[in-house]
């Protein structure tokens, strides 16, 4: 390197340090030849060359491939030049997901392939965003249940808590008035409060297993997805009487399944909460009806929301999303209280409910 | 720069004729990877929005290559011009949630690439005192002291003064303090 040269020839500027030099110098070439290995650059060189009509015209083996706008091509390159990292399981998943967003657009797809693209950069940063989220951080939901088939009633409203295996919902009225609470945590299995019986009961075990979501790109991975989704939006349950291992393992992998399904395209940007939120919405025949609001800072969802249709009713549930450091204080709302003058009774009658 | 200006824009059209797309292609192959290491290393992106800045810059240096006196100078300032408002956005755009306690996971992958001894060469550039670093990434980058002077707005002496603190700071940090060489 110049710098080294020169100061090697005597013109250095103090501090002359070989060994010094030569870590510095092996350390900076070492991360870029690391990065290279990362990036698609022969991809990022074609949409460089793309993003200019006359160098395009005039060498053949650099082309645009049919079919792209120098300006899709651009962006698509842009977006997508980072997909192939050694041992990175979760980046090539989600670069096969942000592959399905552009290259199968759902039916009745109007968009543009600019909208497309921003759409696969977008999932892409989520998918990552959330598998990084997953075993690292506490999921705080708050979810909110309207419309004709909530529960009778009325609106409820749920807080999830959702960190590794454990797991905790409480649901409560719009009044505040708390109905159940329950929870599974690793030490002490599954607990289950029923307030309005007054109840409570504890079955002891492993508690939940956690189990990953499966998750394949492409419509095949849809039926996880809505499965994944239907679990993460029916916290109020009743517990009792379900396998523990049948709710998907954490709240993140839920969403990283809900997502995996690739029928989501971008809508433009809203207010969420203070922040500025990228806006992702099913498209229409998806087999889930959903809109996702993303952090631009952390690309982590903010808000969720999933609209079910039965044959006579509509039930729309709001997932308002905090990301939660694993603190003490945190973690303390994964435990599950059992208020005084609480009756314990077997696990198979705390969950009826009282006429 | 010379866009919006129509007539001059289609100047710059054709003399992209005259550029060689194998030359251009070789220097983003050389200097695209070395590019996102530097711009990781004077703002703390991550690899992902470090390429996509890049990207952008090599594409805006594309557009006027033959009007640049130094094209790698320009291209290398652009790019950590773009990263830092990308840095300032994202704090202006916050509240963020999550603090992020580990590195996403290309860069967690690049850790896993590099030796321990690299790894640590690495931190202690990022941990320097804004004006060492950025003499010292500009100094890896390979750029003279008068190329650094004009880009930073320095005096040469001022450039030279920085990294020898910088190299200071970093032999102390490494344990290589005290082996002069010379």
């Amino acid at each position: 390197m110049r710098w080294m040269l020169r100061r090697r020839r005597g013109h250095g500027d103090g501090g002359g340090n070989a060994e010094l030099d030569a870590r510095l110098s092996e350390a900076w070439e070492g991360a870029a030849v690391a990065v290279g290995k990362m990036l698609d650059l022969p991809a990022g060189k074609e949409a460089l060359l793309a993003s200019s009509g006359p160098l395009r015209a005039e060498d053949a083996d650099l082309r645009v491939p049919g079919g792209l706008t120098g300006r899709v091509a651009r962006q698509r390159r842009r977006r997508l030049n980072l997909p192939l990292v050694a041992g990175g399981a979760a980046v090539l998943t989600a670069a096969g997901v942000a592959l399905a967003v552009v290259a199968v657009p759902g039916p009745g797809d109007s968009r543009t392939g600019g909208q497309a693209v921003d759409t696969a950069y977008v999932v892409k940063r989520l998918d990552s965003a959330l598998g990084a989220a997953e075993p690292g951080a506490i999921a705080q939901l708050t979810v909110t249940s309207t419309g004709s088939a909530a529960t009778p009633g009325g609106m409820t409203t749920t807080e999830e808590w959702s960190y590794g295996a454990q797991w905790r919902s409480a649901t409560s009225l719009p009044s505040g008035h708390p109905l159940f609470d329950q929870g599974f945590r690793a030490a002490s299995a599954y607990t289950f409060v029923n307030y309005e019986a007054r109840t409570w009961a504890r079955q002891a075990g492993p508690g939940r297993r956690a189990e990953p979501v499966p998750r394949v790109s492409g419509s095949r991975s849809c039926a996880s997805a809505v499965s994944a989704l239907s679990w993460l939006f029916q916290p109020q349950l009743p517990g009792p009487g379900l396998p523990a291992s049948s709710r998907p393992s954490t709240v993140a992998s839920a969403l990283r399944a809900a997502i995996s399904c690739g029928a989501l395209t971008e809508a433009g940007r809203h207010r969420v909460d203070g922040t500025n939120a990228v806006e992702l919405v099913s498209r229409p025949g998806s087999p889930i009806s959903e809109t996702i609001w993303v952090s631009p800072g952390t690309y982590l969802p903010e808000r969720v929301v999933v609209r079910l249709a039965f044959i006579n009713a509509v039930l729309q549930r709001t997932a308002d999303i905090t990301w939660l450091k694993p603190t003490a204080q945190n973690l303390d709302k994964l435990t599950v209280p059992i208020p005084a003058g609480f009756r314990q009774v077997p696990l198979t009658e705390a969950g009826k409910v009282v006429p | 720069m010379l866009l919006g200006d129509g007539t001059r824009s289609s100047l710059v059209g054709e003399e992209l004729k005259r550029v060689n797309p194998a030359e251009i292609g070789t220097f983003y192959e050389r200097e695209m990877p070395r590019l996102v290491v530097f711009v990781t290393t004077r703002t703390g992106l991550d690899i992902h929005a470090a390429a996509d800045v890049v990207q952008t810059a090599f594409e805006k240096a594309l557009t006027r290559w033959p009007t640049l006196r130094n094209p790698r100078a320009w291209l290398y300032r652009v790019a950590q011009n773009e990263a830092l408002a990308r840095c300032e956005a994202l704090r202006r755009e916050g509240p963020i949630h999550l603090a992020p306690d580990r590195p996403d996971p290309l860069s967690a992958a690049l850790d896993a690439e590099l030796r321990e001894e690299q790894r640590e060469v690495m931190a202690h550039l990022r941990e320097l005192p804004p004006k060492q670093q950025e003499v010292m990434a500009w100094t890896l980058a390979g750029f003279g002291d008068a190329e650094i002077a004009e880009v930073l707005g320095l005096s040469t002496n001022a450039v030279k003064q920085s990294r020898y603190y910088a190299r200071r700071n970093l032999a102390k940090r490494l344990g290589l303090a005290g082996r002069d060489s010379r």
